[in-house]
């Protein structure tokens, strides 16, 4: 049962063909090469998986794509700026070393996205329970905290 | 676990009719987020050759929530939904409190309340939850519409009085009395062996008279602990015509234990578990009666602002 199916990743229509069983990170995997979600639980509980659907984060690992058709979905490779150049969020990553292995790092990006869009300052304990669904073996979380703080509405105004 | 799902069929109806046609004629499951069918698939502990999915049905993920009203929930409703409303939150706060708690937190954008309810896990907590509240399931199916009360709902592990081809459309907790608090609380690693359940999750009820000085009304239950959340009116019975007290409380606590079986046969963690379990009970109904207690409506406040104003 293959069907062809319209998805709008990161603002741009794309057609594939589908089948009912795929997955939402299977299409966007294998079918439309875009492999900064990554997939590694693949039953919900880690995170990595995460992409915004209509502005909201969920898990593409369960998230069948059949459902997914008619909805927005963003994915890491749409944070950056149409020149290439990193977003606000990106930049804190990278400025302090909230990456190691950097699996669930894609997953993190935008489950922090989708906070500081609804909540452009949060506190710490507020980034803490937002990502509480992301899991990280190598940093802490403590310098992936301190990256979001740093890309929060308030912090950049300081720089200003 | 498996790295895809088999293929299977999947038929996207419009209407509900057509999906109870379809889901008889193919014996087939109803899929909406698909949060615990679809890992299920995955790990090959189910296998379905046909889904039908309520995704495209509309007016199923309507809901109302108001303190005269009662709470109304659609079967496309999803948790986080609930998050953002004023009412969920003052006067429907058991269930608000399991949605806020779900882990991890994408799931409440994705899975649906009455899903949730419909698969049968026995250590979910929206069900324990909703059971406190007095939840009934509207039920639709081709002979006609049937109302069943969320605890006459589950027959046996992840079994419902659900057949196939018939769907839950909605889910209904009615208004409470005036002065009522609600409350839900879990521990969420409470396992020590590999038979161990993870965890406990308790939620209660308590309704005050006029003075706030007696409970005239109460519910408790505890989750995890069976195949089904279960209410304990032995209970009910210790705290009903009572005042509110932390002793009171902790006796109602024990009412509970006398009741519980042991789930596993190894004595030092059943001691744990009861001991585990007496606390939880405790602090859910102490939560529960406080939240009675100083419960303030700033729907009241509206009226009275109204009539002060005219």
């Amino acid at each position: 049962m293959k069907m062809l199916a319209t998805f709008n990743v990161n603002g741009r229509d794309r057609d594939t063909v589908i089948a009912p069983h795929m997955t939402l990170a299977d299409v966007l995997r294998d079918q439309l090469r875009l492999t900064g979600t990554k997939r590694a639980c693949t039953g919900g509980n880690c995170g990595a998986c995460t992409v915004l659907m209509d502005g909201v984060p969920v898990c593409s690992c369960i998230q069948l794509a059949v459902n997914a058709r008619d909805r927005k979905i963003e994915t890491v490779e749409g944070l950056a700026k149409p020149g290439g150049d990193l977003s606000a969020l990106q930049e804190a990553f990278a400025r302090n070393n909230a990456a190691q292995c950097g699996f669930c790092t894609s997953g993190m990006l935008m489950t922090a996205e989708a906070l500081l869009r609804s909540n452009p300052r949060p506190t710490r304990e507020e980034v803490k329970v937002a990502i509480s669904g992301n899991i990280c073996r190598c940093t802490g979380y403590v310098k992936i905290v301190d990256a979001i703080m740093e890309a929060t509405a308030a912090a950049q105004e300081a720089a200003e | 676990m498996g790295r895809v799902l088999l293929p299977f069929e999947f038929y996207e109806p419009e209407s509900v009719a057509e999906a109870i046609d379809l889901a008889r004629r193919h014996s087939a499951p109803f899929i909406m987020g698909g949060c615990t069918l679809v890992p299920s698939l995955r790990r090959r502990q189910r296998r379905e050759p046909c889904l039908v999915s309520l995704a495209r049905i509309p007016g199923l993920d309507d809901f109302s929530i108001h303190p005269r009203t009662g709470m109304r929930l659609g079967a496309k409703v999803v948790a986080s939904a609930l998050l953002p409303h004023i009412w969920a939150g003052k006067r429907f706060a058991a269930l608000h409190e399991a949605c806020e708690q779900l882990y991890p937190p994408h799931i409440g954008n994705m899975g649906s309340i009455v899903g949730n309810l419909c698969s049968g896990v026995p250590y979910f907590d929206l069900p324990t939850a909703a059971m406190a509240l007095d939840a009934e399931l509207h039920v639709t199916g081709q002979g006609g519409d049937r109302v069943v009360k969320l605890e006459d709902f589950y027959t046996a592990k992840f079994q419902t009085v659900l057949s196939r081809g018939e769907v839950v459309t909605q889910v209904f907790c009615p208004p409470h009395k005036a002065d009522s608090g609600s409350s839900f609380k879990k521990i969420y690693r409470s396992r020590r062996t590999i038979d161990d359940l993870h965890k406990l999750n308790a939620a209660a009820m308590v309704t005050l008279d006029e003075d706030r000085a007696r409970i005239i009304d109460a519910r408790v239950v505890l989750g995890s602990w069976s195949f089904r959340p279960h209410r304990y009116r032995a209970a009910e019975a210790v705290l009903v015509g009572e005042a509110p007290n932390f002793d009171l409380f902790e006796q109602a606590a024990d009412a509970v234990l006398a009741e519980l079986d042991p789930v596993t046969d190894l004595a030092w963690v059943e001691k744990t578990r009861f001991a585990q379990c007496r606390v939880l009970l405790r602090d859910t109904i102490a939560q529960a009666a406080s939240r009675a207690k100083s419960r303030h409506d700033p729907f009241e406040d509206a009226a009275e602002i109204l009539e002060d104003a005219s």
